[in-house]
């Protein structure tokens, strides 16, 4: 047991200073003759964190700001519409849940040049493609973690004359929220590739457009030092998410 | 009988009201004095009228778009499956790689995007490397996650048997991954198809992508227009590729498909 704990965290970091080691000793450039000015090595990129770190900055705002504003309305308006549906008859809400949950799983992203062509202020272009790429999961999960609850609570509501607001907040919502969880984590990925599709798409601004833009003035390492900020982003509103929902909800993590 | 007769008569109701809602919505925007009206939100007739008028086209943009996207399918989940079975075989490899493919999927690919073009200065290798690189990391993580799914019980018994590594490979892990890998498989289908098409967005002369980035920017209302065709093709092509896993599945491993159907 202390063995295995010990294996998952010494081989991620063994294994990612050997491959950044490799990686600055020029093996992979030669291997698959990369030049420098395509692939550079990474104390290049380190020091394009410091050297352009206003650029990024400001590249990063307007980024942030985009995937703030399209995570936090997608995921808003995608629980109310959960909550909507809740209020709708169970056979048409469970229609509309099928008809959102094949929405979920096409390619939705194809419709930035449709927004493009609706919205021409640069943020709000970004957000409202993410909040359309994010809601349908928000509302299919949410919907499911709202009536997916233990009839046998239902039935002790009842027989404790439990009115129903108190089934909602208590039962109902409490049922919830692992489930708004899950969509927000699934939800971090598809806001981060709306935004940088969108700036990749109207060339403007944020760390999207930067890679681009970078790219042109042959400015390789900036290029890399946004993809870099972009990873680690992922990861932090990802883990930052789990954290909280550990902190809310600890009962979801004993079970597993 | 009267089941499944109520249930289409459902289904029927739901588009009806969906473009009536869209008719609606388009006579309302089309109004207006905006003379991009048509391109915002034209009414669905004319979303397949553009689509049969400009055929050839769109049909070539779709066929590049698709075959590079395939060929990146294909690679991307071959070199996903040999790669996952050869790093199952060692803990520390696996505990050692693991971590990163995970952080993978949180992070937008997408962005690579121009950084590979800027690489391979050749869209066609772009859009199969981001295709690729795209199902890798989908197919990579539902095969770990599968060769591992087997109960302990399972191995139990292999163990009984004194079976050998192989053939607990073979016999137990391998096919209690393969739900798993079409779960991957499915969902890397139509990623596979935008990553294809971002690549024409990003800057690429050929594709969907180019179409609509060429309407977007060429502008003028019928321009505009092939947008809609565009991305109509593109969300449907990629539907039928996740379709297309589905019942691949079917064929493949067709009591996958009824043990999920009962909920097992």
């Amino acid at each position: 047991m202390k063995s295995e704990r010990v294996r998952t965290v010494v081989a991620p970091i063994v294994f990612l200073a050997v491959f950044v080691a490799i990686w600055q000793a020029h093996v992979f450039n030669d291997v698959f003759g990369l030049e420098e000015f395509a692939v550079p090595l990474p104390d290049q990129i380190l020091s394009a964190f410091t050297d352009d770190s206003d650029e990024l900055r400001s590249a990063f705002g307007e980024t942030f700001l985009a995937v703030g504003l399209g995570f936090a309305l997608g995921n808003g308006l995608g629980f109310l519409l959960a909550l909507g549906l809740l209020a709708l008859p169970d056979t048409v809400a469970q229609r509309v849940g099928g008809i959102l949950g094949a929405v979920q799983a096409l390619p939705i992203v194809a419709l930035a040049p449709l927004v493009a062509l609706w919205i021409d202020a640069s943020t709000w272009f970004k957000a409202t493609t993410v909040v359309i790429m994010v809601f349908p999961a928000m509302s299919v999960y949410a919907y499911r973690g709202l009536t997916s609850v233990d009839p046998t609570a239902l039935e002790l509501a009842r027989s404790i004359d439990a009115s129903g607001w108190q089934v909602f907040r208590y039962i109902r919502l409490a049922n919830a929220v692992p489930h708004v969880f899950t969509a927000m984590r699934y939800s971090v990925v598809l806001s981060l590739i709306g935004v940088v599709v969108c700036e990749i798409l109207r060339s403007a601004d944020g760390l999207g457009y930067h890679i681009h833009d970078a790219l042109q003035r042959f400015e390789t390492p900036q290029a890399w030092a946004a993809v870099v900020i972009l990873a680690l982003a992922g990861i932090v509103m990802y883990a930052a998410l789990l954290v909280i929902e550990r902190l809310i909800v600890p009962w979801s993590f004993r079970k597993s | 009988m009267s089941e499944s007769r109520r249930d289409t008569l459902i289904t029927a109701a739901t588009v009806i009201a969906i473009l009536a809602v869209w008719y609606l919505g388009a006579a309302l925007v089309q109004a207006g004095d905006d003379p991009l009206a048509e391109a915002k939100l034209p009414f669905p007739h004319q979303v397949i009228d553009v689509i049969f008028s400009n055929t050839g086209e769109l049909g070539e943009a779709s066929w590049i778009s698709l075959r590079q996207a395939l060929i990146g399918f294909v690679i991307g989940s071959l070199v996903g499956i040999v790669f996952s079975l050869v790093m199952a075989q060692g803990e520390w490899v696996e505990s050692a790689i693991v971590p990163f493919l995970l952080a993978g999927q949180m992070v937008p690919m997408i962005a690579l995007v121009p950084i590979v073009q800027n690489i391979f200065q050749n869209d066609d290798v772009t859009r199969v490397f981001i295709s690729a690189f795209i199902t890798f990391f989908s197919v990579t993580v539902a095969v770990v996650r599968g060769l591992k799914s087997a109960p302990p019980s399972a191995y139990e018994l292999m163990s009984s048997y004194n079976t050998g590594r192989l053939q607990r490979l073979r016999y137990l892990e391998i096919p209690a991954a393969v739900p798993m890998l079409f779960t991957g498989l499915r969902i890397a289908a139509p990623l596979s198809l935008v990553g294809s098409v971002l690549v024409d967005l990003a800057g690429a002369q050929s594709g969907l992508g180019y179409i609509m980035l060429a309407a977007l920017t060429a502008g003028g209302p019928t321009g505009s227009m092939l947008i809609w065709g565009a991305m109509v093709i593109l969300i449907v092509l990629g539907f039928l590729l996740a379709q297309a896993v589905v019942l691949s599945e079917r064929i493949v491993a067709p009591w996958q498909v009824q043990m999920r159907a009962k909920g097992a």
